[in-house]
């Protein structure tokens, strides 16, 4: 029983010590989103792929998301297409996409990245 | 052992304080996985599944078990830690495959090498999932299986 509990308190500080490690880099990703939304650099971008197609981003199949997202100029964007719709529902009252944009934020990406996902994609 | 008063020597304390332990972890991972909002698609439904699973074996444990209660409790114990462990991986991968996107890495990542993308998966440099939280589950397995250690019904 002495052995098991020894084997258990050293698994558990191990875990602990993994977790603290994870802690860190995520809240170095998130500063580094922050420091990097920076409005200047979302002006251009946005306002070019405004005038693209958008596709639904509730209803919207993956071809067509990814069609949307390719002429808006979205980076990997099939990959994108995947996160999108993993999210689904987007609430239809919320043309910001807030929902959207704090799932996307997870993944750290560019604010011209973020803004021509947005520009795709409409609702419902 | 069904059916008698419960034993008060050390041994059978600390056993009941580890299955009480076990219980309040479930708690917390269960709080946990809901602030992560922890479903949407199948495999994210797994580590709920596993704390059923967990749950049901501490049940076992508590009600005065048998020894084919307590060999269940284990066998479940030892699922749940290989969920964990495939949970872990899975996590990983899903940091690798996010790689492409984080804004510090979208140019870098075709070129780097493929144990440097790895690393950066594994230390969540890149991606949302954190990397070693399945393993909790796999924390509180152990401790359920710790708890059976020369259990008492395993004698009989």
């Amino acid at each position: 029983m002495r052995c098991a509990l020894v084997t258990l308190v050293a698994a558990s500080f191990a875990l602990a010590a993994c977790g603290g490690a994870a802690k860190t880099s995520a809240a170095t990703a998130a500063a580094a989103t922050v420091a990097s939304a920076t409005p200047a650099a979302t002006g251009a971008s946005a306002a070019t792929a405004a005038t693209t197609t958008k596709a639904s981003a509730n209803n919207a199949t993956a071809a067509q998301l990814q069609a949307a997202f390719e002429a808006a100029g979205v980076p990997n964007a099939s990959r994108w297409v995947v996160e999108v719709q993993e999210y689904r529902p987007y609430p239809t009252d919320d043309p910001s996409f807030a929902k959207l944009k704090s799932n996307l934020a997870k993944y750290n990406p560019s604010a011209d990245t973020l803004a021509r996902i947005l520009s795709a994609l409409s609702l419902p | 052992m069904r059916g008698g008063p419960l034993a008060a020597d050390d041994a059978s304390v600390l056993r009941r304080s580890l299955v009480a332990l076990v219980v309040v972890a479930l708690a917390g991972v269960t709080a946990e996985l809901l602030v992560e909002r922890h479903w949407g698609t199948p495999v994210r439904l797994v580590p709920w599944l596993c704390l059923v699973a967990l749950a049901y074996a501490a049940l076992l444990l508590m009600r005065r078990p048998t020894a084919a209660a307590v060999r269940r409790a284990r066998v479940l114990a030892v699922l749940v830690m290989i969920a964990a462990a495939v949970g872990v991986a899975l996590h990983v991968n899903e940091n690798y495959v996010a790689g492409p996107l984080d804004q510090r890495y979208e140019r870098l990542w075709e070129g780097m090498p493929e144990a440097e993308r790895w690393w950066a998966a594994v230390s969540k440099a890149v991606g949302p999932a954190p990397t070693f939280a399945p393993a909790s589950l796999a924390l509180v397995a152990l401790v359920l299986v710790v708890a059976t250690q020369r259990h008492p019904a395993l004698r009989t």
